[in-house]
This record gives C-alpha cells, sequence and structure tokens, in this order.
C-alpha cells in the first residue's frame, strides 16, 4: 500500500476536482499502515458514531474502492485492501481517518 | 466766444444785407430797362405789323376789286353799284391809309393804290375794259418793294430790340462786376478788421501787462470787458506770483532736503536688501563696507561682544588709524550706550553701539577724514545694521537648534521624516536615509505633503494604501484628528510601520518609520511554524487515534492488534520525539540553553560517532579524514548531536552502500567539519530555507524519509550559539556536503553571543537567499 497511496490520494483529489465527489484527500502517514485524512465539503455534521451513518460509510468506502481498484487494478482483487473509517475529530468535525489494514 | 460770435455773424448779417440790396436793385433796374425796351419794340412791331397788314388787306381788296371789275357785266347795274360801292371804299381806306402813313414809302404804295383805283374808276366810268396787266406788274411790284420795305423795317427794329438787350445786359454785367468788386472790398475789409481785432486780442491776452488801461476803457465791446477782467486778473496774478515764488523757494528747500532724505533711504533700502540676501558672517563684511563707503569714512571698525561675531576691520583709504582713541571711545559706548564723538582737526571718530533689544552686541567705529555731520543718518542705518546681526544672531541660533535636533532626530532609532508646511521644508534622520537609500525627491516633490508622499510611491508596494493613507493624513492634519498607524511593505521584502504624528497649530506633520521587518518575519515564522507544528503533531496524533477507533470498534487477530500497537507506539514515540525536539529548539532559538563549555578533542568525537554509526548502520560506509588531534572549546554534548544529525542525514538521503566522508580541518582559530554524501541532493530552490524549522524539500526521495522538520534548525542553533556557522552545498543527484565552522580557543559565552549571533543569523539567511 506505501507504494500506491499517493497515486491512490492523487486519483481521489481528482475525482474532487471534476467534482465527482465531495470528498479532498491528503496522505497523512505513508508508511504501512498508512493512513489518509479526508474532508467532507459538503459539512455533513455527523453527531454520533459513524456506524450509525451506513449511508455515509458506504459513499465513502465506494469512493476509495474505485481509487483502489483503478490504481492497484489486479493486485485489489488477488488481495483486496481492508480500510477503517473514523472521525477525526482532531482537525474538523467534517473530517475522516481511512486507514488501510 | 460768445463776443466772436455776436460780432462775426453782426457783420455778416451786414454784409449779406448789403449785397441782397445791391444785386436786387441791379435786377430791378435792368428789369424796367428791358421792360420799357421791350415795350418799345413791341409798339413799334405792332405798328409794323398794322402797316403791313393794312397794306396787304388794301392791296388784296384792291385785287378782288380789279377781278369783279374785269368780271363785271357793265349791264348789271346791281354788280356794278356793288362793284363802285367797293372801289368807293377801297379809296376811302386808301385815303386813311395815306393819311395814317405818310412816309415817302407809304406814299409810293399809297400813289400806286390810287393810281390802280383811278384806273378801276375809269373803267367803271367810261365803262371799258382796259387792259390793266401792265398797271397790275407795277402795282404788284410796288407792293412787293413796299413790303420788303416792312419787313426791312421789322428786321431793323428787332436788330434794334437786340442791341438793346444786349447794351442793357452789358450794363447790367458792368454794374454787377462793380457790385460785387465793392462786395469783395466790403468782405476783405471785414475779414481784415475781424483779423485785426482778433490779433489785438490775442495778443492782449498773452501780454495782459501790456494793456494800457486807456486801451480797453474806452471800449465797449467785448474786448473791453475782456480787458478790464485781465486787467484783474493780472493784479491777482501778479499777488499770487509773489506769494507763488516764496512757496517755490521753500519747495527748494525741501527738496533738496527731500534729496538727501532720499538718498539716504535708498542706501538703506540697498543696505536692507543686502542684509537680507547675505545671512552668514561674510555678509556683515558687505554690510560695513557699504555704509562706511556710503558715509566716506576713512576706516570702520566692528568691536563685537558677542562671541558669536569676530572683530571687523575695514580700511577704505590708506590713512592711518587712531586706534587708542577709537578703544577710549568703545569703551565709552560700552558703558553708555549712546552715540559718542571724537573731532578734531581732519580726524573724526564716531562710536555707535549696536545691540539688541535685550542684549548689548558690540560697537561701529567709524572713522573719517573730515567733519561728521551725518549722525542721525548714521544712526538710522545702524537700527538696519542691528536687525541684520540680530537676523545673524538668530540664524547661528536656528541653525545650533538644527543640528540638535538633526542630532535628536539621527540619535533615534527611528526612521524620521519632518514635513515643515509653512516652509515646506523637509527633515530626514539618518535612520531614514538607511531605510530609504533611494528616496530623493524632486523639487516639485518637495513642495507640498501630497508631493513628499508621491516620492515614497517607488519604495513601497502597496501604492494604494499608501494614497489612502495621505487622504487620512489630509483629513486629520484639517481636522486635528489622530491618524493611526499604517503598515507597508517595501519592495526588499522589508516593512515599515508608519506613525503620523501632527504639531500643534499646524505647524507641520512628523512621519515616524518604523522598521518592523523582523518582526514581520518573525511573526511569519512564528505562524508558519504554529501552523506546521500543529500539522506534525496532529498527523502521529490522528494515526493513533485511528488505529485505537479500529482496535476498539473490530474484532482482530492477536498479530493484527500487536502490529496496530505496535504502530500506535511508533506513532507516540514519533510524536514524543518532535516534542522533543520542538522543545529543544524553542529552548535552543530563545537562547534559553546552557551550555556546559569543556575544552574537548574533536577529532576523538568524530572517530567514535563515525565507528559507531559504521556498526550501529551497516548499509553506508563512513570514512573519516582528519589533520589530527585538535582541542577546542565547547559543549561536548550539543556538538556530539549536530554531528549526530547531519551524519544521520547523511544515512537517511543517500542510497545504501554509497560512502559518506567526514573531514576535519584543524586551523589556527577555528575548525571545519566537512561531512559529504554522495545523496539524492537537495534542490537549489530549497537550499535558502533548510535551516528553516519544519521546512521540508518537496523531493520523492526526501518524502519517503521521515523527519520532524527541526534537526537542521537544531544544528543551526547550537552551532551558532558557539559562535560558528553552519553551510550546505548540493547538488542534485550528486550529493551534499554541510559545513561546519567553529572557533577553536576563544573564550565566550552564549549570553554574549546572543546579540550577534542573532544578527549574524540575519545577515546569513540574507547571503543564502541572495545566493
Amino acid at each position: 500500500m506505501e507504494a500506491d497511496l499517493n497515486q491512490i490520494v492523487r486519483c481521489l483529489n481528482q475525482d474532487f476536482k471534476q467534482q465527482k465527489t465531495v470528498f479532498s484527500a491528503m496522505a497523512l502517514k505513508e508508511t504501512n499502515p498508512c493512513i489518509v485524512l479526508m474532508e467532507d465539503h459538503r459539512k455533513r455534521r455527523l453527531y454520533d458514531a459513524l456506524y450509525q451513518y451506513p449511508d455515509f460509510i458506504a459513499e465513502l468506502e465506494s469512493l476509495i474502492y474505485r481509487c483502489l481498484i483503478d490504481v492497484r487494478g489486479a493486485r485489489e482483487s488477488a488481495s483486496p485492501s481492508e480500510i477503517f473509517i473514523s472521525k477525526a475529530q482532531l482537525y474538523s468535525p467534517y473530517h475522516y481517518l481511512i486507514t488501510f489494514l | 466766444m460768445k463776443w466772436l460770435s455776436s460780432s462775426m455773424f453782426h457783420r455778416f448779417y451786414i454784409l449779406l444785407f448789403s449785397n441782397f440790396l445791391i444785386f436786387a436793385s441791379i435786377g430791378v433796374l435792368t428789369f424796367y430797362f428791358a421792360q420799357k425796351e421791350l415795350e418799345q419794340h413791341r409798339t413799334s412791331s405792332q405798328k409794323i405789323t398794322s402797316q403791313k397788314t393794312q397794306a396787304r388787306t388794301l392791296w388784296n381788296e384792291a385785287q378782288q376789286v380789279n377781278l369783279q371789275v374785269q368780271q363785271i357785266d357793265f349791264n348789271d347795274q346791281t354788280d356794278l353799284k356793288q362793284v363802285n360801292q367797293r372801289l368807293e371804299r377801297l379809296q376811302q381806306h386808301v385815303q386813311s391809309f395815306s393819311q395814317r402813313y405818310s412816309d415817302p414809302a407809304d406814299e409810293r404804295f399809297t400813289h400806286q393804290l390810287v393810281q390802280f383805283a383811278r384806273l378801276l374808276e375809269l373803267e367803271l366810268t367810261l365803262q371799258v375794259l382796259t387792259d390793266n396787266q401792265k398797271l397790275v406788274q407795277q402795282s404788284d411790284s410796288a407792293i412787293n418793294d413796299y413790303f420788303r420795305l416792312i419787313h426791312n423795317e421789322e428786321r431793323k427794329a428787332q436788330q434794334s430790340l437786340q442791341q438793346r438787350t444786349v447794351e442793357v445786359l452789358r450794363y447790367a454785367f458792368g454794374v454787377m462786376i462793380i457790385a460785387f468788386c465793392l462786395l469783395s472790398y466790403l468782405i476783405l475789409r471785414f475779414v481784415r478788421s475781424f483779423r485785426t481785432d482778433l490779433l489785438d486780442l490775442v495778443d492782449q491776452t498773452k501780454h495782459p501787462d501790456r494793456l494800457e488801461q486807456n486801451d480797453f476803457q474806452n471800449r465797449h465791446d467785448e474786448i473791453g470787458t475782456l480787458g478790464r477782467s485781465m486787467q484783474q486778473m493780472t493784479t491777482l496774478l501778479a499777488f499770487e506770483h509773489q506769494q507763488t515764488q516764496a512757496v517755490n523757494s521753500q519747495l527748494q528747500e525741501s527738496f533738496y532736503q527731500q534729496k538727501i532724505i532720499e538718498r539716504q533711504l535708498q542706501f538703506q533700502n540697498q543696505l536692507a536688501t543686502q542684509i537680507l540676501r547675505h545671512q552668514s558672517m561674510s555678509g556683515l563684511h558687505t554690510w560695513l563696507q557699504a555704509i562706511g563707503s556710503h558715509f566716506r569714512a576713512t576706516h570702520i571698525f566692528f568691536s563685537p561682544q558677542s562671541e558669536s561675531f569676530e572683530a571687523v576691520h575695514i580700511a577704505l583709504s590708506d590713512e592711518p588709524t587712531y586706534d587708542q582713541e577709537r578703544l577710549e571711545l568703545e569703551a565709552k559706548t560700552e558703558l553708555d550706550t549712546s552715540i559718542h564723538l571724537i573731532e578734531e582737526e581732519q580726524l573724526t571718530l564716531c562710536a555707535l553701539p549696536l545691540h539688541s533689544p535685550s542684549k548689548f552686541i558690540g560697537t561701529l567705529t567709524l572713522q573719517f577724514h573730515h567733519r561728521f555731520t551725518e549722525t542721525i543718518a548714521l544712526q538710522k542705518t545702524t537700527h538696519l545694521l542691528n536687525i541684520g546681526l540680530m537676523r545673524l544672531l538668530d540664524d547661528i541660533r536656528i541653525k545650533d537648534h538644527h543640528q540638535l535636533i538633526q542630532r535628536i532626530l539621527n540619535g533615534l532609532r527611528e526612521a524620521i521624516l519632518f514635513v515643515d508646511v509653512t516652509n515646506t521644508n523637509i527633515f530626514t534622520n539618518h535612520m531614514f536615509h538607511q531605510l530609504f537609500p533611494n528616496w530623493s525627491p524632486s523639487e516639485k516633490q518637495s513642495e507640498n505633503l501630497a508631493f513628499v508622499i508621491e516620492a515614497f510611491e517607488p519604495l513601497i508596494l502597496e501604492t494604494d494604501a499608501l494614497y489612502a493613507y495621505v487622504e487620512q493624513i489630509k483629513a486629520g492634519f484639517e481636522h486635528a484628528t489622530v491618524v493611526p498607524a499604517q503598515d507597508f511593505s517595501m519592495p526588499d521584502d522589508r516593512h515599515v510601520r508608519l506613525y503620523t504624528e501632527f504639531l500643534p497649530d499646524r505647524q507641520g506633520i512628523l512621519f515616524v518609520f518604523r522598521e518592523r521587518t523582523i518582526e514581520v518575519n518573525h511573526a511569519k515564522k512564528e505562524q508558519n511554524f504554529i501552523s506546521v507544528l500543529s500539522h506534525e503533531l496532529r498527523t502521529p496524533l490522528a494515526s493513533i487515534e485511528g488505529f485505537s477507533e479500529l482496535m476498539l470498534h473490530r474484532t482482530l487477530s492477536p498479530s493484527k492488534q500487536r502490529k496496530y500497537l505496535e504502530t500506535v507506539r511508533s506513532e507516540t514515540q514519533r510524536l514524543s520525539q518532535l516534542l522533543t525536539e520542538f522543545l529543544d529548539y524553542q529552548r535552543l532559538s530563545h537562547q534559553k540553553e546552557s551550555y556546559q563549555l569543556e575544552r574537548f578533542c574533536i577529532e576523538h568525537l568524530l572517530i567514535e560517532l563515525t565507528e559507531w554509526l559504521n556498526v550501529s548502520t551497516s548499509t553506508h560506509h563512513l570514512q573519516i579524514q582528519s589533520d589530527g588531534p585538535c582541542l577546542i572549546t565547547a559543549d561536548q554534548e550539543k556538538i556530539r548531536r549536530v554531528l549526530l544529525n547531519i551524519l544521520n542525514n547523511a544515512i537517511k538521503y543517500s542510497p545504501v552502500d554509497s560512502n559518506i566522508q567526514v573531514s576535519l580541518a584543524c586551523c589556527e582559530s577555528e575548525i571545519v567539519i566537512t561531512i559529504s554524501d554522495d545523496g539524492y541532493g537537495i534542490p537549489t530552490q530549497d537550499l535558502p530555507y533548510l535551516f528553516d524549522p519544519y521546512y521540508r524539500v518537496e523531493q520523492a526521495d526526501h518524502l519517503q524519509v521521515q523527519g520532524t522538520g527541526l534537526g537542521l534548525p537544531i544544528c543551526k542553533e547550537i552551532i551558532e550559539a558557539h559562535g560558528g556557522r553552519i553551510t550546505v552545498h548540493s547538488e542534485i543527484g550528486k550529493g551534499s556536503d554541510f559545513f561546519i565552522r567553529l572557533p577553536r580557543d576563544e573564550e565566550w559565552n552564549t549570553t554574549n553571543n546572543m546579540y550577534e549571533n542573532s544578527m549574524n543569523n540575519l545577515q546569513l539567511g540574507s547571503e543564502e537567499r541572495g545566493s
């Protein structure tokens, strides 16, 4: 994942620039296990724990997996990546940490 | 003028009237004679015409009677009787004609008619017709002659009338010529008399004194009236002439005095001009020389009491000076501040006190070769000299004040620009010229405030803000309100804060420029530092948070749990290291770090470090090159930290199996440690910022290496605290060379070096940015 992280982040940001998504991304930890910081520019305020917002998690996961497939291709099919999404209150209520397990 | 008009028109009317009478008489007489002659001619013409008509009638009647006789029927008694009657009437007519006209020519005509009538009578008597053709022809001839005669008479009468008319006209023309001559003569007389009168009048008007009383007393015309008036006027004028002469002599005297005063005033004016023009000590000589020349002095002395002036002696001739007398006189003047004179034969010494309203300035002494009488004028002149000297004293005082103000201004750390609004003068201090070395307002730009500020336009980046601030200043100056300070940036990345203060009574505006480049840069650094620090702190914290969440909300295998816990620990250590380095840097950068100085061998330290790194890091080969043992005085632990940091960087940023060269040059006063690697190299654009805190090179090779961005800044702080320098030279793909220079045995302490080091930091920073 280390090697692909920058490309994945670039892919996510490209989607954001092309207004396909409302999330921008930034690599926080570039060594395994990698962490990417994502910001929701729609500014949706999620007061409860994330698991109570399955639609939101699904939206974010679909976005990340699409980029994972785009970047990693066959490797992603062979060994699918596992991600964990958590709130990043340290940054803002609209920031989320994506941990690549 | 009225008289002239009256006299002239009176005479002119007489002349016109005479002219009318003469020409009217001539016309009437001519008309009378002409009419008379015409009447005569008409009568005679009527007579002749009547005669001619009667003659012709007679002849026609005779012809008719003759024709009737020739055609008569003698047997017809009636005809015969009628013819006889007509013949008798003819004879009666002939007889009456002959009685009326008895001239020979008439008689001949009558005779012929009588003869003709007799013939006809005879025929009638005899009743025999005769051949009277011959008689008729004779009669006809006679009658024609008669008519011709009458015509001649008519013509003669006409010629006579013509001649008479010509004669009358000739006489009339002659009379008119005479009348014209007479009139011309009269006009000439009139003009001559008028001219004579006028000339007399003019002559009398010009010379009323020549007019004797008898000349005009007897005259009752306007000349007489005018003459009498003139006589009165002459008398009055003679009286006034006497008075005028008296006044004139007074005026001449006054004029002479006035000229003297004017000359004196002119001189005083020139002197005042010179006093105004020359505002230096050299002017005093000019003034004194002018005074001496004006009053024709031979020597002029100025003995000052004030230390501000020097004594002056101007010799205007070769005449010797009388110093003793002069000094005595000056001593008197000092005691008694009034004019003092010494008058001897061919010598006059005149001493005058010169003083301001408050104090005695000195004595002005003039030496003359003649008797001096213009003391009052000289006293007045010295008033001007007093003013000039006071001006000089004021100038000296103002200059002293200016110098004092300039010294005070120069002593200030702030750049000062003072605009004297009343005199449009500009004052600046040294710091101002240091801050704005290129500030040079043109003459126009010195004229008013707006132009003064315009001169800053090329020196300030925010020109719009500058002009807005000028408007604020104008409004503040107008309404005496406080203008807040404004910050401006300069093109050379410097920053100033401009304070504007107004002097009381709108005397001037004081601009205080305080350079705040260090502050701004420091603030920027602080801002950047906080921004970077927050990011650097949040990144490991975010990782810790993320993995903690993961482990809390996911069921993980023990191996994964361990892995994530190790990551959490690693991030915690990273965070800890970051905080430690941050605190170290803060302590170092604020000179709060204490240094334990000791004398040690730097070669031993380098060898120890390279050997340890060779053992602990098997991926790189460290080699050392040294001149031998080299003792220095420094904090060994801090130097160790610096060297270890640089060496670790060399290992981290160079490929595996590459060499790292460490060399030590031990000079007399300093040591130079060079650490060279064959690594990735640093881009040229990043070199100036390499020692800035949290600065990371944005290069793929560099980003792979984890770092806090505080290592090199800490090294820099430590080396500079030791009075040394750390520099770098690098090329992409060829590696980097770090140079550390440290003083050897210099007695130093961190406290003393603090300010110097901070200054050096700034200079070094500038050099590196410039390079």
